[in-house]
């Protein structure tokens, strides 16, 4: 009796599979593993090329101030970026979808992003973590109507804080907080000139400091430009606010209150200056506003109907 | 301009828009008004200047201006000093200021969706009433707009409107006359509007 050997192909054979042939499946189904490996990671990493292109771009948007443009790119570039984390989370990944967050002022998430990004191996987004949580923490307080809470948040991030939109956006909100408390002071008839001008100092002083970490921030220009002319020194704020047009401004309607600015401190020292000067300041200021092609020296572009 | 030619370009634009926003709300003559001023000054950025004044995805700007700066505002278009004639010279900067808050992006930063959304306003002069409801008009406009953005397809629509209005060559018309011919079309366009309903029913 012939005793059926036992062959684990057997089976297979019976599906017209031999050994030859299953090897060379095995070494094609190996092979199309690796590919589509491959594919995936060149896929990860060609989303994550495109999404820092889509991401320079939108900073490149936001910049001409066509804001909603860049909103939609950074909307694009988040999504992009939560979907890739979960298939293959990276640093850069979380990094990238951390910046978006922020832009699209997400704060909370932006935070668990760089924070995800710091376990993953970047070092410098752990801080910014830090920061974005208590600026988010911070925004709430100023909204549940805790301004002294707020205020001093604020005040922590403008003076230990090292990312720059959350410095920024700080100092903006207590320039505006400080210089509402004098206006407290002369409602509250107190009118005292020294409280009035030690807040000033203050606030003057809070600004510099920014900007002597960011010497090239617009926003901070126009910021002291706004604090200068509280003191009445329209010369300056004047300078200032030509400087903030000439770097920069975040919005459209910074842009614009920031030329009622320069407008304002013109006539100020048309009335101000001594006769023999007002020629020679007539004649610096002409040449800005032809540059920023201005009707005249009141009439900004956007003025013109 | 041609009176005709302009109602059936703003027959087209209803047209258009009333996939997106009902018939009537508040939103749409600001928005029509907004786009053709975006479109003849040739601008890119008709998203921003709208959803830009809601969105606070950048720092806002500083309100707590120098008083001579509040009086300045108040005291030297006509208009204005007639309006708070009495807070001028009772020398009231707290309800100025109060009053500076509403009124300076709209007379001051010349917000086109803002001007349009005021324009009955400003035509009549009446910036008491603008202060008064600032907050809750422009709260309702922005939200019909927000759920208008949710159907593909809206600003695409918003800036062929625009583009719409240049291909008709007015582009040299001054922006309160635009106003005036705005109002007036719409206005036009809701009675016949109310008439082909009578009619149906």
């Amino acid at each position: 009796m012939k005793t059926p050997s036992f062959n684990h192909y057997n089976g297979l054979r019976s599906k017209g599979l031999r050994p030859g042939r299953l090897a060379a499946s095995t070494f094609y189904l190996k092979l199309a593993v690796i590919f589509c490996l491959i594919v995936f990671l060149v896929n990860c990493a060609s989303t994550l090329s495109r999404a820092k292109v889509d991401y320079a771009q939108a900073q490149t948007l936001q910049r001409t101030l066509r804001v909603r443009e860049a909103t939609a790119i950074y909307k694009k570039v988040q999504q992009e970026m939560s979907a890739l984390v979960k298939q293959q989370p990276t640093a850069q990944a979380y990094l990238l979808k951390g910046l978006s967050e922020v832009n699209l002022e997400l704060w909370e998430e932006a935070a668990a992003s760089f924070q995800q990004a710091t376990w993953l191996g970047n070092e410098g987004t752990e801080s910014w973590a830090k920061e974005l949580s208590l600026y988010g923490l911070a925004l709430s307080f100023e909204k549940l109507g805790w301004p002294e809470v707020s205020a001093r948040l604020f005040d922590i991030l403008v003076k230990k804080g090292k990312y720059q939109p959350v410095v920024r956006n700080s100092v903006g909100k207590l320039v505006e907080k400080k210089l509402g408390e004098i206006d407290n002071l002369a409602r509250s008839e107190k009118r005292v000139p020294e409280e009035r001008n030690k807040i000033l100092d203050e606030v003057k002083k809070m600004v510099l400091q920014t900007l002597e970490k960011d010497p090239a921030c617009g926003y901070c220009h126009y910021l002291l430009s706004q604090v200068l002319a509280h003191r009445e020194d329209f010369s300056q704020s004047l300078e200032e606010a030509i400087m903030a047009r000439e770097l920069g401004l975040p919005t459209e309607e910074i842009l614009r209150d920031n030329d009622n600015q320069i407008i304002f401190c013109y006539k100020e020292l048309i009335v101000e200056l001594p006769a023999d000067q007002i020629v020679s300041f007539k004649e610096r200021y002409n040449k800005w506003i032809k540059k920023w092609e201005w009707p005249d020296e009141t009439t900004p572009d956007w003025k013109k109907s | 301009m041609d009176e005709k030619k302009f109602d059936s370009f703003l027959a087209q634009a209803l047209n258009l828009i009333k996939y997106f926003l009902p018939l009537g709300s508040t939103a749409i003559f600001p928005l029509l008004y907004s786009t053709i001023i975006w479109a003849i000054k040739k601008k890119e950025n008709l998203e921003a200047e709208i959803s830009g004044l809601e969105l606070s995805l950048d720092p806002d700007i500083i309100y707590n201006k120098p008083a001579k700066f509040i009086l300045k505002f108040f005291e030297e278009p006509p208009e204005l000093k007639e309006a708070f004639k009495m807070e001028l010279e009772a020398g009231d900067l707290k309800s100025l200021r109060q009053a500076f808050r509403a009124l300076y992006p709209v007379v001051g930063l010349k917000e086109p969706f803002l001007q349009g959304l005021f324009s009955e306003e400003l035509d009549r002069g009446d910036y008491r009433l603008i202060a008064a409801q600032y907050d809750s008009r422009l709260k309702q406009a922005l939200s019909e707009i927000e759920a208008a953005e949710n159907k593909p397809g809206f600003w695409a629509t918003i800036k062929k409107i625009g583009k719409d209005f240049l291909s008709l060559g007015w582009a040299l018309i001054n922006e309160p006359e635009l106003r005036a011919w705005l109002k007036a079309a719409l206005e036009k366009n809701e009675k016949k509007g109310g008439r082909n309903e009578n009619t149906e029913l």
